[in-house]
This record gives C-alpha cells, sequence and structure tokens, in this order.
C-alpha cells in the first residue's frame, strides 16, 4: 500500500489521516505536517490509522513530540488500528495516553 | 544465511527493512513478530545511517539466519566504535509531556527482541538482535 499522510485542522480537531508505512523514511513528512498546524488551538489531534500497517519508534517519536507541542489538555485519538500497530504502541507505553476506539465522532 | 551489503544511506532503509521482512517470514514468524522484528531492525539500520560514519561513507551489512528455533538479524558495519546498549532507556511510565524523544528505539529493540548482543571485532561493529520462535 502507498504511504500517504494527510493532516487537516478545523475547529479545534486536527486529524492525520495515516496510510501505508509511518517509518524513519515517511515520519518526518508526517512532522512537517503537523508542525503547519501547531500554531492553531487543537483540543483533539486525531490519527485515522486504519490502513496503516506499520509504525516504526520514528513515528512513535513525533506524535510523542507532537502531543507535548499541542499542550496537556488536548486529547490524542487513535481510531480503528491494526493489530501489529496497536501492539509496538502498547510496547512504547503510549496506549495510556491515548483514546483507542473504533470510531471519532465529532 | 542470507547478506544484503549496501551503503549506509536512508535511501536504502526500505529495501534493507524488505530484505528483514522476506526473511522474517520465511523462517515462519508470525505477522505480528515479523513485524515486531522489523521495528527493531529498522532502529538498529537507522542507528547506523545516522551516526556510524560522521565523516566518510561507508556500508550496512544486514545477515538474517534461521537457526530452527530462532531468527536472528545481525547488523555490522565498520564506522566508529558505537554500542548502542550502552544508550540510557526512557521512562515509559512518565506522563507524555515530560517523555524524552531519545532512548525510545533502544528501549523498543529490548522489548521486542529475546535477546541483544553488542560485539566489536576488529574494526568492525555486529549487533546482533535474537528473537524466538514460538
Amino acid at each position: 500500500m502507498e504511504n500517504k499522510i494527510l493532516v487537516t485542522c478545523k475547529d479545534g480537531i486536527a486529524k492525520a489521516e495515516l496510510t501505508g508505512r509511518l517509518d524513519a523514511t515517511s515520519a518526518p513528512t508526517l512532522q512537517n505536517a503537523l508542525k503547519e498546524i501547531l500554531g492553531e488551538k487543537i483540543e483533539h489531534l486525531v490519527l485515522l490509522v486504519k490502513d496503516l500497517e506499520y509504525i516504526s519508534s520514528a513515528g512513535l517519536r513525533v506524535i510523542i513530540f507532537t502531543k507535548q507541542k499541542i499542550g496537556v489538555d488536548a486529547k490524542l485519538y487513535l481510531i480503528q488500528p491494526q493489530d501489529t500497530v496497536l501492539e509496538i504502541i502498547k510496547m512504547s507505553g503510549l496506549d495510556n495516553f491515548m483514546i483507542i476506539q473504533d470510531s471519532f465522532e465529532e | 544465511m542470507a547478506k544484503i551489503i549496501l551503503p549506509a544511506k536512508m535511501e536504502n532503509l526500505g529495501k534493507l527493512l524488505d530484505f528483514v521482512r522476506e526473511n522474517a517470514i520465511k523462517s515462519g514468524l508470525s505477522k505480528k513478530d515479523a513485524t515486531q522484528v522489523i521495528v527493531a531492525a529498522e532502529e538498529g539500520i537507522i542507528n547506523i545511517i545516522n551516526y556510524a560514519y560522521p565523516d566518510s561513507d561507508g556500508k550496512v551489512s544486514v545477515i538474517c539466519e534461521d537457526t530452527g528455533d530462532k531468527f536472528a538479524i545481525i547488523l555490522e558495519d565498520q564506522g566508529i566504535p558505537f554500542d548502542p546498549l550502552s544508550l540510557p532507556e526512557p521512562d515509559v511510565d512518565l506522563p507524555i509531556e515530560d517523555r524524552t524523544i531519545g532512548g525510545l528505539g533502544i528501549f523498543m529493540i529490548k522489548n521486542i527482541m529475546d535477546n541483544v548482543i553488542y560485539e566489536r571485532e576488529d574494526d568492525w561493529n555486529i549487533f546482533t538482535l535474537i528473537k524466538n520462535k514460538h
């Protein structure tokens, strides 16, 4: 599956749709896309990962970095992770800071 | 045993990881275990690409070995001596706001693999990552 990263931000909700592989080669693209929206007020950061097949620590670092920048009160969502991705996230302990669910209702 | 040698450049990361994936699946690891092993391999390879050759171009060699009950990945380079296991581990129990970005990679490697060994032989760094088959 082709790697694709789509970041949007509207009414305090930032969404990042991640497809394919989030590894050391694609993580900088996500980092740059998220930096673009850091100036806006973000209450919810929603990671749409239904079609994400792989995440490495390079990808995890971008998530940690972004969450630190948007602040303590912002909520971080992980929507529809595949088992392989969820296992990696659990191993890093990041699942403790995420709301993991099957869909995101605005 | 299967071996691939390529210049230690970020553009080769995909090829090197495809090689590990192919051999991990061939060895009979589950999809879940194979994916995790690739995460560990990526971290080790990235370290070599980013830090092994600060002043020159060099190569990275990736060896995959199936020993029957274990799958091993051996990463070799002739860069500056560097023991990845010497890096401090992050405190993963800290709140996300206090987490440090560094050290996560080696933490993941140690958690994913059943055994990791660093050796320095002549001018080679040899980093061996072993996963038990279940």
